[in-house]
C-alpha cells in the first residue's frame, strides 16, 4: 500500500523542501517507487529538479475539465523511480481571477485516492502557512513528518501545525499519524540541544533517531539543480538522508 | 552572559509545542507532561542536600515553608 505522507510545519525555512527532496532521493536511491508532491507556491521542489513550474498543473485541470485526470498523465520523471508532481494554484490564480482559497477542497486527495498508485511513498511539499493548500496536504495524507529547525520559533510553527490537524481531523477521509518529528538545522549549540530534548520531552520516542545537520553542501547541491545524493554521494550529509529513509521506512503507524 | 542564561527553553516544550486542545493524534500514545505538586515540597527538601550547619544562612532558610507558597512570597516585579 502507498504510504502518503505530508511533510508539513507552519514555519518557513525550517526544511521542508530540503526534506521532501532528500529522502525521496535516498527512498528512490534504496529501491522505492516514489513520488513527489509540490504543493508550495513557490515551487522550490519543481524548481530544484530544474522542472518550470509553470508546466505541471494537475489542479487547473482538474478544475476547468472537471473530471479527474489520470496521475500518470501528470507526473514528470526526474531521476530512475523517482516522479515529481507540481500542483500549484498559481497559474490558476493568474488566468482565471481565482485565489488560493478556491482550492480548499480535497482535490489532492481525490488524485492520490485512484487505486492502485504505483507508488511505494508519496512524499507532499507543504507550503508554509495555514491556508487551504497546507489542508489539502493534510487531508490527503495518511502520515505527518514535521521537519522542525533547531531554533525557538520553529517549534512555535509545530503547534500552530498541530492545530491545524485538530481542524481537519473531522473531515479527513483518513485519520492521519504521526510519522515523526525531524530536528533540522542542526548545530552542536546549547540551544539547539535544548530544542531537541523539549522535543523529546512531549513526542518522546516520535522525535526521529536522524537528526539533520546545518550543512552548506545543501546549498551547492541545489545551485546544480541535484539533491546532495547525486551531487556528493559520498558527504556526511547525503549518509543521514539514507539513514532518515531507512529509519522512517522502519516506523509503522 | 551565556546563551542559555539570557534565554532558555528548558521545561517549556508542552508550553511552546502542544495546542490547548492537546495532540491530535490518536495513537502511539505521547510523553505526559511532568508536573510537580509544588504545594508538597518543602524549601527545607532541597536546601537540605548541602551542608549549612553553623551558617548565618541557615537561620534564614525557610526549612517548613512549601516551595509554592515559598515562591509566591515575594515580589517578582
Amino acid at each position: 500500500m502507498t504510504r502518503i505522507v505530508a511533510v508539513s510545519n507552519q514555519k518557513g525555512g525550517v526544511g521542508k523542501t530540503t526534506t521532501t527532496v532528500h529522502l525521496g532521493a535516498a527512498l528512490a536511491e534504496a529501491g522505492a517507487e516514489v513520488l513527489l508532491v509540490d504543493l508550495d507556491p513557490q515551487a522550490a521542489l519543481t524548481a530544484s529538479f530544474g522542472l518550470d513550474p509553470t508546466a505541471l498543473e494537475f489542479l487547473i485541470l482538474s478544475r476547468i475539465e472537471g473530471g479527474q485526470p489520470a496521475i500518470s498523465a501528470l507526473t514528470r520523471p526526474v531521476r530512475p523511480r523517482l516522479k515529481v508532481l507540481r500542483a500549484s494554484p498559481t497559474l490558476l490564480a493568474r488566468r482565471r481571477g481565482a485565489t488560493e482559497s478556491d482550492l480548499a477542497g480535497p482535490e489532492l486527495a481525490a488524485l492520490l485516492s485512484q487505486a492502485p498508485l504505483p507508488f511505494d511513498w508519496v512524499l507532499i511539499d507543504s507550503p508554509p502557512s495555514l491556508g487551504p493548500l497546507a489542508k489539502n496536504a493534510l487531508l490527503a495524507a495518511h502520515e505527518l513528518l514535521v521537519p522542525v529547525q533547531c531554533q525557538y520559533l520553529a517549534m512555535r510553527g509545530v503547534r500552530a501545525l498541530l492545530d491545524l490537524v485538530w481542524d481537519i481531523r473531522d473531515t479527513s477521509p483518513t485519520p492521519l499519524a504521526l510519522l515523526g518529528i525531524l530536528p533540522t538545522m542542526y548545530r552542536p549549540t546549547e540551544l539547539c540541544d535544548q530544542v531537541i530534548t523539549e522535543l523529546r520531552s512531549v513526542f518522546g520516542s516520535q522525535v526521529l533517531a536522524t537528526v539533520v545537520p546545518d550543512d552548506e553542501s545543501i546549498a551547492l547541491a541545489s545551485a546544480a539543480q541535484e539533491t546532495v545524493l547525486d551531487f556528493a554521494p559520498a558527504a556526511r550529509l547525503a549518509e543521514v538522508y539514507r539513514q532518515l529513509a531507512r529509519e522512517i521506512t522502519h516506523v509503522r503507524v | 552572559m551565556s546563551e542559555s542564561e539570557r534565554f532558555t527553553i528548558v521545561g517549556r516544550g508542552w508550553q511552546e509545542l502542544v495546542p490547548a486542545r492537546g495532540l491530535p493524534f490518536a495513537s502511539p500514545a505521547p510523553a505526559e507532561p511532568v508536573v510537580a505538586d509544588l504545594s508538597r515540597e518543602l524549601v527545607g527538601t532541597f536546601f537540605d542536600q548541602f551542608d549549612w550547619e553553623g551558617t548565618a544562612a541557615a537561620r534564614e532558610i525557610p526549612w517548613t515553608t512549601p516551595v509554592d507558597r515559598f515562591f509566591t512570597s515575594f515580589e517578582w516585579e
